[in-house]
């Protein structure tokens, strides 16, 4: 089942870092209980922002969220191997790692990851910095999947992660990342995941690009993606390509999706 | 004469680099002045695709494009305005901070500077603290730009500075700092010079301290 992971709630974007400045309680429930209602089965938690207290920071947030929306999937989205680990323990429901990469100062997050049963986000990308070609993606899925096999994670719960590029600097981006996730589940026994919107970037009509690249990769075999559920033609977009490929028996939920408006 | 420089402006408006590079070997074979041709036709040419730009009627791809045709003029213009003792109107440092892979911003600061006069060292994504440093001697710059676009490498900047300090050449640079993450406040508390929240007021921040 495809996994979409809500993104709203991150402290780059500006009204959550003046949430969790101000404590704004209302606005980061208002955040998980619409993505939620929109049909986001995880939401990320990004306290990053706050670079004194994050840790507080992620409790705070992962509090308020549990107790907003029932039965919650977390993503502990952190770059602080120590946040990860306290997010880690909170949560109550199986969470969701964002993220681990080949990169050496990964290597505790990489570490912490092996010790808990979760989703875990690995990014293709390495100590030569951001994945230009295919081939690049593949050596460094490769290089994870084999970090991973040797801390004993359980590989079909990596969700590789393609690493979008904007299109508006380099046009070929987009048929590197279709082209990735197809070969990457080809090639080895992972899962895949986008984080969307960089494709987009100094583009007129974002959203028309960001759900146009997100059928194409669906049909490539996309398992997950770091989306904004509320934005409704990218649902629309993933209930109709859901459909489309033959995952919606009957299409009941197409049908179900379009009578809930 | 006139008409080469009009056309030279709109090859760069109309992102045709091929024009532009041909329409300049021309005008200098007219005995054109190259300085001219960089005043009255490149750097009004930029400035107004900048303008459109920031008012959203141009787009990335298409500033990439319009750079790339003045650029190709630039080529063969540069060593000539060297020659002739013309100065740039500032030579500027560029770079992401360490550890940081977003360079798109950065690089279109780097067109818009190119495209005001100034030269541009683009030392480009991930960029340690002493390349910065080291760029800025090479070069004898004066402005240094760089941009961080994660909480988690904007903590490199304040490294930047004290590097130039260390080595003795923060009296010799403008510091200017850009990136999501961070705020005039940031600039402030790490002792940048400024702070500008995109693009074109990047340019134009720039051109104040090069005043």
């Amino acid at each position: 089942m495809f996994l979409t992971i809500g993104e709203l709630i991150n402290s780059t974007r500006d009204e959550v870092k003046q949430a969790l400045k101000e404590k704004d309680e209302e606005l980061i429930r208002k955040l998980a209980r619409e993505q939620a209602e929109a049909g986001a089965d995880v939401i990320d938690l990004n306290a990053g922002e706050s670079m004194e207290d994050e840790k507080d920071d992620m409790d705070w947030l992962i509090d308020l969220v549990e107790d907003e929306v029932d039965d919650v999937r977390i993503c502990v989205d952190t770059p602080d191997p120590e946040v990860l680990e306290f997010g880690l323990e909170k949560v109550e429901n199986r969470p969701v790692i964002n993220s681990i990469s080949n990169e050496e100062d990964k290597a505790k997050a990489r570490e912490v990851a092996s010790e808990y049963d979760a989703d875990i986000i690995g990014l293709a990308m390495g100590e030569e910095g951001m994945p230009e070609t295919v081939e690049d993606r593949l050596n460094e899925t490769e290089a994870l999947v084999k970090k991973c096999e040797k801390l004993g994670i359980d590989t079909d719960n990596l969700y590789m992660d393609v690493i979008a590029m904007t299109i508006g600097s380099n046009q070929e981006q987009g048929q590197y990342v279709i082209d990735s996730v197809r070969e990457i589940k080809e090639n080895f026994d992972v899962k895949t995941n986008i984080g969307l919107s960089n494709m987009s970037f100094g583009l007129p009509d974002r959203g028309l690009i960001n759900r146009t690249v997100f059928a194409m990769l669906l049909e490539a075999g996309l398992d997950a993606a770091l989306i904004d559920p509320t934005d409704k033609p990218m649902m629309d977009t993933l209930k109709a390509a859901e459909a489309l490929l033959g995952e919606d028996q009957n299409c009941l939920n197409y049908l179900k999706y379009k009578r809930s408006g | 004469m006139s008409d080469l420089l009009d056309d030279l402006y709109q090859a760069v408006y109309e992102m045709d680099e091929d024009s532009a590079v041909d329409l300049t070997n021309e005008a200098l074979d007219e005995g054109m002045d190259p300085e001219v041709l960089l005043n009255d036709a490149l750097i009004p040419a930029m400035d107004e695709v900048g303008k459109l730009y920031e008012d959203g009627e141009r787009y990335v791809p298409e500033m990439l494009l319009s750079a790339e045709a003045m650029k190709g003029s630039m080529k063969i213009l540069r060593p000539l305005l060297a020659e002739s003792g013309v100065e740039p109107t500032g030579v500027v440092v560029l770079g992401t901070v360490e550890g940081d892979l977003h360079d798109i911003g950065m690089n279109l600061v780097g067109m818009m500077l190119e495209g005001g006069g100034f030269e541009v060292i683009n030392l480009g994504p991930e960029t340690p603290a002493e390349k910065f440093v080291e760029a800025v001697k090479e070069n004898d710059a004066n402005l240094l730009g760089m941009s961080a676009l994660l909480t988690t490498t904007m903590t490199h900047m304040p490294e930047v500075i004290e590097a130039l300090e260390e080595e003795g050449v923060r009296d010799q640079v403008e510091v200017a700092i850009g990136g999501a993450p961070v705020s005039q406040d940031f600039a402030d508390e790490i002792g940048a010079d400024g702070y500008a929240a995109d693009a074109a007021s990047a340019t134009d921040l720039f051109k104040k301290f090069a005043e």
